[in-house]
C-alpha cells in the first residue's frame, strides 16, 4: 500500500511574505518491508492542490475503494477537503462548477427539435472526476437545429480539471451529456440527438471545508464546518465526493469526533455523544446515546478487536454496540489529566497496534509521569501514552469489572506527530510506524532498542505494585511493622534503582526511606538464587510499604520465557516478596517489638 | 553459605506476591482510584513503558529510526497508509524474454510500486510466433497473442514472489480464436466497448467488436489496423504509411460502425503499431510515424506537425503534466541516446528534453514506450538489460528511477518493449 505522510513545518516568524502559516507538503513512498531503512529517493513529493495551503493540525483521513477507483479523503489539516486518488494525486475533493454561462444559439439543421437548456461542467480525465454544473443557459428552442456553443471557459482553476463536458436538458429533461472536449476550446456546435445522449448528472456541490471525516454506509461524513459546527454533512452514496445537501447535527454543540460501528453511526460533542442509523434521507434517525457524556475528540476513537475504544470526557468506553466502561480504576485520574491537558487530548490520537496488540492514545502530558516520576516537580516532562493491553482485555469482555484492569502508560521525551500501522501488500505483516516532530520516521515495537533511538528518556520504566499493608485494620496498622528483607523476582543484567518508603497505608508518596542501586552484574545475585535480587532493608519501619522499581535503557528478553535470553539490557520482573516483624508502636504510649 | 531470604527469625512473617504462584493470576494494569494498599495484588500503583508477557512484566520495544529528515527538522510527520484495493499497474509486452530470452516468444510484464520486485514478469508466451497485443477492459487486463484473445487471470503473489516464477508460462482465460488466417495486431476498449483490430498477412484487415459475449465485424475492408487511440471519445485507427490515412469511428457501441476516413493534404502518414503512438493532447490527436514525424489532426487538417531533431526512432508519446511527450533514439551529437521530446502547447518542441543515456544508464539507446502512470511519467528504455524508469512524481526533467524485470534476479537477456498501458 502507498504510504502517505503529511508533514507540518511552522513557520514561526509572523513577519511578512512566506513565513507566515505553516509549510505544508505531502508525500508518498512505496511498501518497505520491517525494519527496512528509506532511501532518499523513496519519499516523492506529491504537490498539494492549487490554492490550497496547510494547517499545523493532525489529518483526518478515510478510504474508500469502489470498482477500480481507491481514494483516501482528507481533512483538517489544509484549507480544502482532501483526496490522493488512485493515481496517487493530491487533489482539492471536488471541482469547481464553471462560473461561466454557455452561450447557446440556434443555428441550421438538420438537427434537433426540442427546448434545450444548456450547462457545462469540468472534467478530470485522469480520475473521472466532475465537478458541478454551470448555471443553465437560457432556453434554446430548436426546430430541427444545432446547437451552438460558445462562450467556453477555456481554463479551470483546478488545474487537475482536463476536459470541459456540456450537457443538455431537453424539454425538462435532466441535464444529460452531449459533448466532451479538452479544455481549451471555445466554440462547439452539435446535434446529439435526444436519444444519443450521455450519463445525467444530478444537482450537486462539493462537501462543505470539514476538519474530520468518516466514511459509513458507503457516505463520506465531515463535520467541523467552521460555519456550521453542529452539523455532520454526508456525502451521495458511492459518490464521495458529491454533497446533495444531506446532514445530521447535534442539539447545537459543536461536534468533536464521528465514526461508524457496524449499523451505527455515533458522532458527538464534548456534552453528547449521538447515534444514527439507516442508509437514506428516508430512514436516517438520530438519537442521543449519551446526553451527558461527551466525546474527547475524534482521532483517539479506533478499531480495536472489532470493537470501538472511544475517548470520553470520563475515560475509556468499549463500545461494541454496548458501552463498556474501561476506567473504574483510574477515573479519577483521567478526569484531572484531561482537565490539566484539554486541549492535548482533544487533539491526540488512538490506534490500535496490532505487533504489540495493544490500543494506545497519546502524545499528551501527564502530571504524574516525569523525570522525577513521583509526581512532583517535572521539569522535563515526556509525552504519554495511555495502553490498554487487548491480551487481557478481549476474552473478559463480557465482564464488564474486569475491563480496567489492563491499563498503563508508556512515556518518551522526542516530541511526535502521529502514528499509522503499515502492511506489506501480499502480506499480513504490519508494521508500526511513528512520525516525529523532527522529521523522521520510526518504526515501534523494536525489541533490541533500548532506548528510542536515542531518545533523552532512555525508555524509563517504572513499576510499582500495590503497596504492601500486611494488616489493614489490625495490629500491624497500629503498631509499626519492621521489614527485614526484601527480594524481587527478576531477569536484570545492569544497574537498576529500587525505590523504598514506608509508612502509612498511603505511603507511596512519602519521603523515600532507602535506595537500593543494584548492581547485578550477571543474572542471579549474590544469594545465588536464579533471577531473585535481594535487598538488606533492615532499618525501614512502618506499617506498610511501598516499592518502586526504576531503569532506563532495557529491552525486554527472548518471547518464550523459558529461553534463558543473554544480553546485558535484559529486564523482566515477576514479583516480589519479603520478611517482616513488629516493629515500633507509632502513637504513645505501647513500645513495639524489635525486629526478629 | 549465604543465607537465603526465605530464612525467618522469630515473630517473623512472610508475603510473597509473585505472579502465576501462591493464588496471584496474571499481572493487571494501574488502578490509582483505591488506596495504594487496598487495590488488588495483581494491579499495580504505577506502570509505565512496560509490557506484560505471561507472568512478567517487562520494558516495551523501542524505536528504530526509518528514515532521514524528510521536509524539514522541525517538521511534524503524520504518516498514514493508503489501502487500495485493485491494483493500478503499468503493463508492458515485448519480444522474448527479460533474463530468458532476446527474442524468443512474447512476454508480458507489469510494473506496481506496490509489489515486490516492482517490474515482475508475468507470462512469457514461448509459443507465440508473431503478434501479441494487450490492453484493458473493463479493468482487466486481455492478451491477444497471434489468433487468440485472452484475459488474463494473474495468480495472487506474495511480496517478494515474482509473478512468473509463481504462475508460470501462462496465466489467463482463452476467450477467442480467430479464424481465416487473422491474428491481432491491436486491442483497445473505448466507451466500453473492446476493439480489435487484425489482418490476415495478405493485406486484408478488419477490426471486430467485443462486448465480453458477442464478436462482431465492425469495419472490413480495410488495411491492416496497426494501431488504435482515443481522441474526443472516438477509436483512432492507425495504418503503415502506404495506405496513408487514418480512421475515425463515430461515438456508438453498435457494429458495424461509421468510420471517417482522414487523410493529410501533404505527405503520407503512417503510425507506429501499438497504443502509444496515438494520442489526444489539446483537442487534438497526435500521432508519431515511428521515425521522427509528429502528425497532428485537429478535427480539420491532418498535416505534419513537428520533425523531432536528431532522431531516428520515435515510437511512443504520452501526455502527462499538461505537455506532450516523446520517446526518441537519438541520431547525431550523441547518437544512440534514450531521450525525450517535450512540448507544453504543440507548438514549441524542446527536442532534447531529457537524456536517459546521460543521466540514468550509459547503456541505454532507445525509448520503446512512453506512459503517464500514477502521477509520473513512465518510460520503457532499451539498454543491455529492459528497464522502465520512473520520473519522481512531476519531475520529468530530473532524475528517474530505473526498475528491471524481476528485479535483481533477472539475467542479462535483454528482450525488449513494444508499448506501455495502464491497467
Amino acid at each position: 500500500m502507498p504510504r502517505i505522510l503529511v508533514s507540518h513545518k511552522e513557520l514561526v516568524s509572523f513577519g511578512s511574505g512566506d513565513t507566515i502559516g505553516v509549510n505544508t507538503k505531502m508525500w508518498k513512498f512505496r511498501p518497505r518491508g520491517p525494519g527496512e531503512f528509506l532511501d532518499a529517493n523513496d519519499p516523492v513529493e506529491m504537490p498539494l492542490p492549487a490554492g490550497t495551503t496547510g494547517i499545523n493540525r493532525r489529518p483526518s483521513w478515510s478510504t474508500y475503494n469502489l470498482l477500480s477507483r481507491s481514494r483516501m479523503y482528507g481533512s483538517g489539516a489544509w484549507t480544502a477537503n482532501m483526496l490522493i486518488d488512485e493515481n496517487g494525486r493530491a487533489l482539492r475533493q471536488g471541482l469547481p462548477a464553471p462560473t461561466i454561462v454557455p452561450t447557446v444559439t440556434a443555428v441550421a439543421g438538420p438537427g434537433v427539435t426540442a427546448a434545450s437548456v444548456c450547462f457545462l461542467q469540468y472534467w478530470d480525465e485522469i480520475g473521472g472526476r466532475e465537478g458541478p454544473l454551470s448555471a443553465g443557459s437560457v432556453t434554446v428552442n430548436l426546430a430541427n437545429q444545432q446547437r451552438a456553443w460558445a462562450n467556453l471557459p477555456t481554463t479551470c482553476p483546478d488545474p487537475s480539471a482536463t476536459h470541459l463536458r456540456g450537457l443538455v436538458s431537453n424539454d425538462g429533461a435532466l441535464p444529460r451529456v452531449a459533448w466532451k472536449r479538452e479544455l481549451g476550446v471555445t466554440a462547439i456546435t452539435e446535434k446529439i440527438a435526444n436519444g444519443a445522449l450521455g450519463e445525467f448528472v444530478d444537482d450537486f456541490t462539493e462537501m462543505p471545508l470539514c476538519q474530520i471525516n468518516a466514511v459509513w454506509h458507503d457516505r463520506l461524513w465531515g463535520a467541523g464546518n467552521e460555519q456550521f459546527p453542529e452539523r455532520a454533512f454526508a456525502s451521495a452514496i458511492q459518490d464521495l465526493e458529491h454533497y446533495e445537501g444531506l446532514f445530521l447535527q447535534t442539539d447545537g454543540e459543536p461536534i468533536v469526533g464521528m465514526f461508524g460501528s457496524n449499523e451505527n453511526f455515533l458522532f458527538g460533542s464534548s456534552r453528547r455523544i449521538y447515534r444514527a442509523s439507516g442508509f437514506t434521507e428516508e430512514d436516517i434517525t438520530r438519537d442521543v446515546e449519551k446526553p451527558d457524556i461527551g466525546l474527547v475528540g475524534h482521532h483517539g476513537n479506533a478499531h480495536m478487536h472489532g470493537m470501538l475504544v472511544i475517548p470520553t470526557t470520563v475515560g475509556f468506553y468499549l463500545y461494541d454496540g454496548s458501552w463498556h466502561y474501561l476506567m473504574k480504576d483510574r477515573a479519577s485520574e483521567w478526569e484531572r489529566e484531561y482537565k490539566l491537558h484539554r486541549e492535548e487530548y482533544q487533539a491526540a490520537q488512538g490506534f490500535f497496534d496490532p505487533v504489540e496488540n495493544v490500543y494506545k492514545f497519546g502524545p499528551v502530558h501527564h502530571s504524574d509521569i516525569g523525570d522525577g516520576v513521583d509526581g512532583v516537580g517535572n521539569p522535563a516532562s515526556p509525552y504519554v501514552h495511555w495502553v490498554i493491553d487487548a491480551k487481557r482485555l478481549v476474552p473478559d469482555v463480557a465482564v464488564s469489572s474486569q475491563l480496567s484492569a489492563v491499563i498503563v502508560n508508556d512515556a518518551r521525551m522526542r516530541s511526535e506527530a502521529g502514528s499509522a500501522v503499515f502492511y506489506v501488500p501480499g502480506s499480513s505483516q504490519a508494521q508500526v510506524v511513528t512520525g516525529g516532530c523532527d522529521g523522521k520516521l520510526r518504526e515501534e515495537n523494536d525489541p533490541l532498542d533500548a532506548d528510542d533511538d536515542g531518545d533523552s528518556y532512555r525508555k524509563k520504566f517504572t513499576i510499582e505494585p500495590a503497596t504492601e499493608l500486611p494488616d489493614p485494620g489490625g495490629a500491624f496498622a497500629v503498631d509499626a511493622v519492621t521489614w527485614k528483607r526484601i527480594w524481587n523476582f527478576a531477569r536484570c543484567a545492569q544497574p537498576l534503582t529500587v525505590e523504598f518508603r514506608s509508612g502509612t497505608e498511603y505511603v507511596t508518596k512519602s519521603p523515600l526511606k532507602m535506595t537500593d542501586v543494584v548492581p547485578a552484574p550477571t543474572l542471579g545475585n549474590a544469594e545465588e538464587i536464579p533471577d531473585l535480587i535481594d535487598h538488606p532493608v533492615e532499618t525501614l519501619t512502618g506499617a506498610a510499604l511501598c516499592m518502586r522499581i526504576k531503569g532506563e535503557a532495557f529491552i525486554p528478553p527472548s518471547d518464550d520465557p523459558e529461553v534463558e535470553s543473554g544480553g546485558a539490557a535484559i529486564f523482566a520482573w515477576s514479583g516480589w516478596g519479603g520478611l517482616y516483624g513488629p516493629g515500633l508502636r507509632i502513637s504513645a504510649g505501647n513500645q513495639g517489638g524489635g525486629g526478629g | 553459605m549465604a543465607k537465603l531470604p526465605q530464612q525467618r527469625g522469630p515473630l517473623t512473617e512472610r508475603f510473597e506476591r509473585r505472579f502465576g504462584i501462591n493464588e496471584l493470576g496474571y499481572p493487571e494494569g494501574v488502578n490509582t482510584e483505591l488506596p495504594p494498599a487496598a487495590i488488588r495484588r495483581e494491579q499495580f500503583r504505577r506502570l509505565i513503558n512496560c509490557r506484560f508477557r505471561g507472568t512478567s512484566v517487562v520494558p516495551r520495544g523501542g524505536q528504530t529510526l526509518l528514515s532521514g529528515t524528510i521536509h524539514d527538522p522541525i517538521a511534524c510527520i503524520y504518516p498514514d497508509d493508503f489501502v487500495m484495493s485493485t491494483p493500478k499497474r503499468l503493463w508492458s509486452i515485448g519480444d522474448g524474454c527479460p533474463g530468458e530470452s532476446a527474442g524468443a516468444g512474447f512476454n508480458v510484464s507489469h510494473f506496481d510500486p506496490e509489489q515486490e520486485p516492482p517490474y515482475q514478469r508475468a507470462v512469457w508466451y514461448q509459443g507465440g510466433t508473431s503478434k501479441i497485443a494487450i490492453a484493458g477492459y473493463g479493468g482487466i487486463p486481455h492478451v491477444a497473442l497471434d489468433a487468440t484473445f485472452r484475459r488474463l487471470s494473474l495468480v495472487r503473489v506474495p511480496w517478494g514472489t515474482e509473478n512468473l516464477g509463481l504462475g508460470g508460462s501462462d496465466q489467463s482465460l482463452p476467450l477467442l480464436t480467430f479464424t481465416g488466417g487473422f491474428t491481432v495486431n491491436v486491442v483497445l476498449e473505448v466507451g466500453g466497448i473492446c476493439y480489435i483490430g487484425m489482418d490476415d498477412g495478405a493485406g486484408n484487415g478488419k477490426i471486430v467488436s467485443w462486448d465480453g459475449k458477442t464478436v462482431r465485424d465492425d469495419k472490413t475492408g480495410i488495411p491492416a489496423p496497426i494501431a488504435f487511440g482515443i481522441w474526443r471519445d472516438q477509436l483512432t485507427v492507425g495504418f503503415a504509411a502506404a495506405s496513408n490515412q487514418i480512421l475515425i469511428r463515430a461515438e456508438g457501441p453498435s457494429s458495424p460502425g461509421t468510420y471517417s476516413t482522414v487523410a493529410p493534404g501533404v505527405g503520407a502518414v503512417g503510425t507506429y503499431p501499438g497504443l502509444n503512438s496515438m494520442v489526444s493532447f489539446k483537442d487534438a490527436l497526435w500521432i508519431t510515424d515511428g521515425v521522427n514525424t509528429i502528425w497532428k489532426y485537429d478535427g480539420a487538417a491532418l498535416a505534419s506537425s513537428h520533425v523531432i531533431a536528431n532522431c531516428s526512432e520515435c515510437r511512443g508519446l504520452a501526455v502527462a503534466f499538461g505537455a506532450l511527450f516523446a520517446g526518441k533514439r537519438s541520431t547525431a551529437t550523441v547518437p544512440n541516446h534514450a531521450m525525450l521530446a517535450r512540448t507544453p502547447d504543440g507548438a514549441a518542441w524542446n527536442d532534447t528534453y531529457k537524456d536517459f543515456t546521460l543521466v540514468e544508464d550509459a547503456a541505454a539507446t532507445t525509448v520503446r514506450g512512453l506512459a503517464y502512470y500514477k502521477d509520473c511519467l513512465a518510460a520503457g528504455v532499451l539498454a543491455g538489460r529492459t528497464r522502465v524508469y520512473i520520473s519522481k512524481g512531476q519531475d520529468t526533467a530530473g532524475t528517474y528511477t530505473g526498475y528491471l524485470p524481476g528485479g535483481a534476479n533477472s539475467g542479462p537477456s535483454p528482450a525488449d518493449i513494444r508499448y506501455l498501458v495502464v491497467i
